[in-house]
């Protein structure tokens, strides 16, 4: 199942997956086509054009609607009217040479000393590879000047999951995430990006542009975003429009670790605006205070699919977001969908348990001395016990919660219903916007569980199967006392749980159940993304809904 | 040997033989009766997968179908309802015990 947005209707959350490559539409210098690589070569910048469909696989991303001709009361504010941005070129971008010191003894004595080049590695303004740093700057206009309204800058968060054999993303996940996860400290990334949106804020200045930058990312990218703006000046602040950051943990120990004032930090807040899956282990990092006494605003999404960060739909990724009709990510509140605002807290506080049971453990910040110092074979057992009982309370929220939801949504759906007969314009749009996240998202909830159901009388099938075959050659050995061995095995070769049961066909029923989810969960992907054009002309929406599921 | 002996040897196969015979029928008989249990196992999963697969379209054409139903108008209600009921097909469910 696709970890990726189902529509480019939020600009935000839509930028923010452009920085990370293989995105249906990214924006990292290394995946552009290589005519859009040439044209950003030449200084020039490249455009994106989100009003249009794009394909990849068999799956179809429709373009968004909040850049047509006529726009609307819902129309999403932040996206330029033409669904058009345009990745603005990195002129300062070069490939550095890495030199290695190396030593070596002379025949006649003494040492020579050379500095080789051992490796390249990329460094620009919005570029720092040895700190894992990568940030994409995109406008409204092809070029920045006074006509330009909108700008934004996408700050990528870690580069896949970490993996203890791929050392090319130890810069993310040691260097960075770690070390904030363990020590709420200002990590490197920051310290890179502030240089980096001071020189964008300055270009923008210079251009005679007086748009606001909104700043945007995912994960990593949230901190190095938050941690990254106060060092800018005040001034330099005040060009700052918004932060609508993604699935982050909150960042305010560490804001305040690097010595920033509670005014400060309030002023930053009201800026700052976080969607976060209330199943996500990183989202809910250090967020055990009430939301409303969290750093930004804390918008907990409702996800289609219930999931942890280590499966698919993974929690982390933008997959399981759903998009409301006034393009944001639809959100939980206390009228709509209130357990998963309380899963979101219970996954805060089993966080904070696992971290203080870590750090008892003697694991700090300090990456050398917690996992290779002391007795690691002792330290690394009562870790993975921790760890174990962290998964279990981990998928007991979920499963709570799922079933929570299940309620919730079989009681709520008459409600809404009536609900949007008695309303009208922009609140009609919004509750049958919801009725249809609510319908797809319980569709997806209860077909599960059905597949779930299939699976085990399957299973239960072949367990009773098995049992009735020891049985009978536990009879069969109480029985005999005069027929050979050779005769009695021949008597129940045609007895044996590989020729009583097909194997080939309890795969296929298995596969076919979960193809039919599968194919549910496609559907209601493809109504949710329909809800997108609730107010337009309503053969549009049948059209987009066609191509979104014509597939089946 | 003497005729006795013979005797007694003979009788002696003649019971191992019927009581190999009598132990071949036993297994048989016991092979026959579970066989009998296992298809009438394959025959209630039949059943069962049957219904869950009912279950699955059933909701889909049904309830999924009414929830959505004040959701959409026109042409891309019908086009849903469509998709639903007729385009998404009932999962084929078959039991996998063997008769």
């Amino acid at each position: 199942m696709s970890n990726n947005l189902s529509t480019f209707d939020n600009p935000y959350a839509t930028m923010a997956q452009g920085a990370y490559p293989r995105s249906p539409i990214q924006f990292p210098l290394d995946y552009l086509d290589p005519k859009q690589q040439q044209v950003i070569n030449n200084n020039i910048s490249v455009p994106f054009d989100f009003s249009q469909s794009v394909k990849v696989g068999k799956k179809t991303y429709p373009g968004g609607r909040y850049y047509s001709a006529n726009p609307s009361a819902t129309d999403h504010p932040d996206w330029p009217k033409n669904g058009i941005v345009y990745l603005q070129p990195d002129p300062t971008l070069k490939t550095v040479p890495i030199r290695t010191s190396i030593t070596t003894p002379n025949p006649n004595g003494g040492y020579t000393t050379t500095n080789p080049i051992t490796s390249t590695t990329q460094k620009g303004l919005l570029t720092d590879e040895p700190s894992g740093f990568n940030a994409y700057f995109l406008t409204d206009t092809p070029t920045l000047n006074k006509k330009t309204q909108q700008t934004y800058l996408t700050i990528r968060g870690s580069d896949g999951s970490f993996k203890l054999t791929n050392t090319s993303n130890w810069d993310d996940w040691l260097g960075n995430n770690y070390i904030f996860a363990m020590g709420a400290r200002h990590v490197p990334q920051a310290k890179v990006a502030t240089p980096a949106i001071s020189a964008v804020l300055s270009k923008i200045r210079s251009s005679g542009s007086s748009a606001p930058l909104n700043l945007t990312g995912h994960s990593l990218g949230t901190f190095v975003t938050v941690q990254g703006v106060p060092g800018l000046k005040n001034d330099e602040i005040d060009q700052i429009g918004k932060l609508v950051l993604f699935n982050g943990p909150d960042p305010t120990a560490s804001l305040k670790k690097m010595g920033l004032s509670d005014a400060k930090i309030a002023k930053l807040s009201s800026k700052t605006t976080y969607y976060i899956n209330p199943f996500d282990m990183v989202s809910n990092l250090n967020r055990t205070k009430p939301i409303d006494q969290q750093f930004g605003k804390i918008k907990v999404i409702v996800p289609l699919h219930y999931t942890t960060s280590f499966e698919n739909p993974n929690a982390h990724m933008f997959g399981v977001y759903q998009i409301g009709a006034n393009g944001d990510p639809l959100i939980a509140s206390a009228n709509f969908h209130p357990e998963l605002l309380t899963a979101s807290q219970k996954l805060a506080n089993l966080n904070q348990k696992a971290i203080a049971k870590l750090r008892a453990l003697g694991v700090s910040d300090d990456l050398i001395a917690s996992f290779f110092q002391g007795d690691i074979i002792n330290r690394g057992t009562t870790g993975y016990v921790i760890w174990q009982e962290y998964i279990t309370e981990y998928q007991d929220i979920i499963a709570e919660t799922r079933a929570a939801s299940i309620k919730w949504n079989m009681e709520n759906i008459p409600k809404h219903v009536a609900r949007i007969s008695a309303a009208s314009g922009v609140e009609k749009i919004r509750l049958r916007s919801e009725l249809i996240n609510m319908a797809a998202q319980l569709a997806v909830l209860e077909v599960e569980d059905q597949v779930t159901q299939v699976n085990k009388l399957v299973t239960d099938a072949k367990e009773e199967l098995g049992t009735m075959v020891r049985n009978v050659y536990s009879q069969v050995c109480s029985i005999v006392h005069y027929l050979p061995r050779w005769e009695v095995e021949g008597l129940l070769a045609d007895f044996q749980v590989n020729t009583l049961w097909d194997e080939g066909i309890e795969a296929t029923t298995r596969q076919n159940a979960q193809k039919f989810s599968n194919n549910v969960t496609e559907l209601s992907s493809g109504l949710i993304q329909a809800t997108s054009q609730l107010e337009a002309v309503d053969q549009e929406g049948a059209k987009l809904f066609e191509s979104i599921v014509g597939g089946f | 040997m003497s005729l006795e002996h013979y005797d007694y040897i003979l009788k002696q196969e003649q019971h191992v033989n019927r009581m190999k015979a009598q132990e071949r029928l036993a297994i048989q008989a016991l092979i026959q009766v579970n066989k009998q249990v296992s298809l009438s196992k394959g025959t209630s999963l039949d059943l069962k997968l049957e219904q869950a697969a009912n279950e699955m379209k059933n909701y889909v054409a049904t309830t999924y179908v009414s929830n959505i139903q004040e959701g959409f108008e026109g042409l891309t209600a019908d086009r849903a309802e469509e998709y639903l009921t007729q385009d998404l097909q009932k999962p084929s469910l078959e039991s996998p015990i063997r008769a």
